[in-house]
């Protein structure tokens, strides 16, 4: 599926070890939901500055997916203390739409 | 220009390390060749790899332009809508314009997604070219319109700011929107404006200049 193809190519980019990059694909109704595994030292640069880069990844994401009369959502895995931040963008996220 | 230095088992295979890493063909890299290289007495003693340094023929300012094209085309190709980009080497920045049917999708609120595609394309162009680059995406003249917009609504809240004595804020803004206010007012000698806030937070606020005659006057007043 698009979404997640886009999502890799993102992904892969921006990251340190392109090949710890793991994402896996639910889809549920109108929902893409892509859980994102990748290297530990690779969050914090996947989710930027108060969440910034992994926003801007979002909102790519969600228009590849509108395009498609879909949404899409995506969620990092494994970030422990690192929870903090991804959570705020998904509250703005959901604020926005 | 950059100049980077590849070391690999041939010669050949450094230059296509560079081709892959620079992601440009060969004709456009001006190659050195540091050291031959050689597989040694039974490829075992005295194996020296080889070495070339590479300098890029093409002009950073039309490469990152090329570069960006590039990583804007391999996004949007996974969105559903009919685009073109367009890349344009202007002075300081690149620009990119993508053709589309007008939907607004690439737009997105107060131009969200369009940010969003901006910020990531300049970091992954950063990131494979090593060097800051900046460019500015834009479709169906957004960023001109908003400009406008952007600029008459600083001249109407610098109206009020005159007719009330009292200073305005505006609401939350990108530096980039900061910007265009900041400039707009530039040259009214009346307004001050200046940016206050954290993050995505920070606004401008307009302030009136107080003209000498009326602070004049408001000594007198003190006194």
């Amino acid at each position: 599926m698009a979404v997640k193809e886009l999502a890799e190519y993102l992904v892969k980019s921006l990251a340190e070890h392109p090949e710890k990059v793991e994402l896996q694909e639910r889809e549920e109704d109108d929902t893409v939901l892509l859980e994102l595994t990748i290297a530990p030292e690779d969050i914090g640069r996947i989710i930027g500055k108060s969440g910034y880069t992994i926003n801007a990844i979002r909102t790519v994401l969600q228009a590849a997916a509108s395009s498609r009369r879909k949404r899409a959502r995506l969620e990092v895995l494994g970030q422990g203390e690192a929870a903090l931040p991804e959570e705020n963008g998904e509250a703005d996220n959901e604020a926005d739409s | 220009m950059s100049t980077l230095e590849f070391e690999e088992k041939s010669i050949e295979e450094a230059i296509e390390a560079a081709c892959r890493q620079l992601k440009l063909p060969r004709e456009k890299l001006e190659i050195e060749i540091i050291s031959k290289g050689s597989s040694g007495i039974f490829g075992i003693v005295g194996a020296r790899r080889a070495k070339i340094r590479v300098t890029t023929k093409v002009p950073p300012a039309g490469l990152a332009a090329e570069k960006s094209k590039e990583v804007l085309d391999e996004i949007l190709k996974h969105i559903d809508l009919p685009m073109v980009v367009e890349a344009e080497a202007r002075e300081g920045y690149s620009y990119l314009n993508i053709i589309s049917n007008g939907s607004g999708l690439l737009i997105g609120k107060r131009g969200k997604t369009l940010n969003a595609l901006q910020f990531l394309v300049s970091k992954i162009v950063s990131r494979q070219t090593g060097e800051s680059v900046s460019l500015l995406v834009d479709t169906e003249n957004y960023r001109a319109k908003r400009e406008e917009s952007l600029s008459a609504l600083a001249h109407q809240l610098g109206e009020k700011v005159k007719k009330t004595h009292r200073s305005l804020t505006t609401g939350p803004m990108s530096a980039q929107d900061r910007r265009v206010v900041h400039l707009a007012l530039k040259d009214d000698h009346d307004l001050r404006t200046k940016s206050k806030g954290e993050g995505s937070l920070r606004r401008v606020i307009i302030y009136p200049v107080r003209k000498p005659k009326e602070a004049a006057k408001a000594e007198e007043k003190a006194e």
